[in-house]
């Protein structure tokens, strides 16, 4: 840890060398936080680039109270919410239709890979995804999402039940589907 | 609902330890886009080089330029440059007040500010503060950066607040009240600076800048002259003019700093001889001069008489005389120093002008950009004389009394100034800038002559910005 502290102190006077060994340390996890926020890897690559060109331009500001992952995370994220405040300012109304309740057991979900839930995040609706990875992967609250993404506390939450039901859907869809190839292949 | 949270825990452990190793490009672009943020603060460093070696080689440049071309045996007025007297144009400086500052004022009409948290205003208010001075690419990132860390604050808030907590805050009035302004502080302040950025946009902006100007000036001269020449010439107790140029100028910002003039000025340069001491130069003697009992200072140079014409040796060239001026005698001179036998006497003033209309061509460079710009203009003109007349100023008022020979058409001269410009509003401005201008050659052809004559003046102008 205190060798972390010292790549900080090192990219906080520019060296080029401690850049891209901090770089290498977070930038795995990092493209994971940018991928499920993003429609596709190219998006997530621009997240990607865009944060740590802002981590380091702001590194020095870093205080060393609290988590550095947390920090580069949260600049992840803004760049994230900053780029979709971007792209889609004007919202459709969402549609209201209603998925009838799924029967759904939570063991399904257990045996999807991540790969496969990081697919299924990413073909969310833009701002269903972004209410969904807010208050289930950062904790935020409707309130804090509402202020956020310029939204009402209601859409949040309505967002936050439709990407849950697109979700279950699309488990199970996916579910049946690899039943019904094991059965083929069987 | 506990399904709910189940799924969204199932969620949260498979996402939060996903791992990928990002393509390559990702960090060359990463080091793309840092090594462009330093190559831009390089530049401004650059750029403040080359102004300060361009102002130096105009410097040097006029220097070299103002050494005689040829070696001359200094005998009677060998070479003469006049000083220039620091002629101080009143009220000029006094109309420049300096400019309110109006981020101030927007700040007080920012609507988020009312119902913003006071202490995210004082962020932003900080922030801005510093916004000014730092050079242009920063201002963003410190932008970015502010709205980075108020979402930070926000989410590390969020991060310690009870689950619980979720439904009492959205039935919160005073907080609903603030969604209804669908803004929040540091939108705000994005707002604030998008509006910032958009005026400033017409300043950075590609474009045309058309003005006209107007300048009381100070013309003088340097000048140095064969040894032939110089022995009957007139005497050189000589000094400027004061007159008043001014033009029409069409700029094109091709960039933020730069920019390029040109236009049509009209001008006027030459010189003025002053009386003479009665018995300078052994040329007539006080005996012939018309009024003796005012001894004191005549004009009195030698003239040639051949061919039915008259023609007197001065500082820009030969002037050739129509007649004989009134008020002016023509005098045999007793004991001649130069070649000449003849002297023109008559108590006054000898004055050559010359008319120029000039088309600049200048680079400006923008040196600090800020309500009031100041700007360091350079470059050169081609200076058409359309006026060539020569004037003698006795008791009978001021008299044409011919032109001067061997003067150039076409010359070429060289323009330095440094101006300040102050925005009015966003298409019109007003700018006064001192300039000097010197003629790279000399604008009489005769060998024997090399007269180039310069001019300092105040520009004051006004300017449309397309």
């Amino acid at each position: 840890m205190e060798d972390l502290k010292d790549i900080i102190k090192e990219c906080a006077s520019g060296n080029a060398r401690a850049q891209e060994k901090l770089y290498r340390m977070f930038a795995p996890k990092m493209f994971g936080v940018c991928l499920r926020y993003a429609k596709d890897r190219t998006e997530a690559e621009d997240s990607l680039q865009d944060g740590f060109v802002k981590v380091f331009l702001n590194i020095q500001n870093f205080r060393h109270e609290g988590s550095f992952e947390g920090w580069i995370r949260r600049i992840m994220v803004n760049v994230s919410l900053g780029k979709f405040r971007k792209q889609y300012v004007l919202q459709p109304v969402e549609d209201m239709a209603q998925f009838e309740d799924v029967e759904f057991s939570d063991d399904i979900l257990a045996k999807i890979g991540a790969d496969e839930l990081m697919e299924l995040v990413q073909q969310l609706p833009p701002r269903y995804r972004m209410v969904f990875n807010l208050f289930v992967m950062e904790g935020m609250n409707h309130q804090e999402i509402s202020e956020a993404m310029n939204i009402s506390v209601g859409t949040s939450k309505s967002n936050l039940a439709r990407a849950r039901d697109i979700l279950k859907h699309k488990v199970l869809e996916l579910y049946h589907g690899a039943k019904s190839n094991a059965n083929y292949s069987a | 609902m506990k399904e709910n949270l189940n799924m969204d825990k199932i969620f949260r452990d498979k996402l939060d330890g996903f791992v990928e190793e990002p393509p390559a490009y990702v960090w060359d672009g990463i080091q793309s886009q840092m090594a462009s943020r330093r190559r831009s603060k390089r530049i401004a460093i650059y750029s403040w080089v080359a102004v300060a070696a361009m102002l130096l080689l105009a410097f040097v440049a006029g220097w070299y330029f103002s050494q005689p071309a040829e070696e001359t045996i200094p005998r009677i007025a060998e070479k003469e440059s006049v000083k220039i007297t620091n002629e101080v144009i009143p009220g000029e400086q006094k109309n420049v007040h300096p400019a309110p500052d109006e981020s101030g004022a927007e700040e007080e009409k920012d609507p988020g500010a009312l119902l913003a948290a006071a202490p995210e205003r004082k962020v932003t208010k900080k922030e801005r503060g510093e916004k000014t001075v730092e050079p242009e690419g920063e201002r963003e990132n410190v932008l970015l950066a502010l709205a980075d860390l108020e979402y930070m604050e926000r989410i590390e808030s969020a991060e310690v607040k009870p689950a619980g907590k979720v439904e009492t805050t959205s039935l919160e009035t005073p907080k609903e009240v603030k969604n209804v302004s669908g803004l929040r502080a540091f939108e705000n302040a994005i707002l604030n600076e998008n509006a910032r950025h958009y005026a400033r946009k017409t300043k950075e902006q590609a474009g045309w800048k058309m003005g006209v100007n107007i300048s009381p000036g100070y013309s003088s001269y340097s000048a140095s002259h064969g040894a032939n020449y110089a022995s009957n010439m007139t005497y050189e107790a000589s000094d400027g003019n004061s007159n008043l140029s001014g033009g029409l100028s069409v700029q094109y910002k091709a960039n933020k700093r730069w920019s390029v003039e040109s236009g049509v000025y009209y001008a006027q340069n030459g010189q003025r001889t002053g009386s003479s001491p009665q018995f300078y130069g052994g040329r007539a003697e006080a005996s012939f001069a018309p009024e003796s009992d005012e001894k004191s200072y005549y004009f009195n140079t030698a003239v040639n008489i051949a061919n039915n014409s008259l023609a007197m040796n001065s500082t820009a060239g030969v002037i050739e005389l129509e007649a004989v001026p009134k008020g002016a005698e023509i005098a045999a001179n007793l004991e001649t120093a130069g070649t000449y036998s003849n002297s023109l006497l008559t108590k006054g003033e000898l004055s050559q002008v010359f008319d120029f209309v000039e088309i600049p061509l200048y680079l400006r460079y923008l040196l600090i950009d800020s309500k009031m710009d100041v700007e360091v203009v350079g470059g050169v003109n081609a200076g058409l004389v359309v006026g060539n007349n020569a004037y003698i100023d006795n008791e009978y008022g001021e008299q044409n009394i011919g032109k001067t020979r061997d003067i150039s058409t076409v010359n070429v001269s060289g323009t330095l100034g440094v101006g300040v410009t102050y925005a009015l509003s966003k298409h019109i401005s007003v700018a006064v800038e001192p300039r000097l201008n010197y003629y790279l050659n000399s604008i009489n052809r005769n060998a024997e002559v090399n007269f180039r004559p310069y001019r300092v003046g105040v520009y004051t102008g006004l300017y449309y910005e397309f």
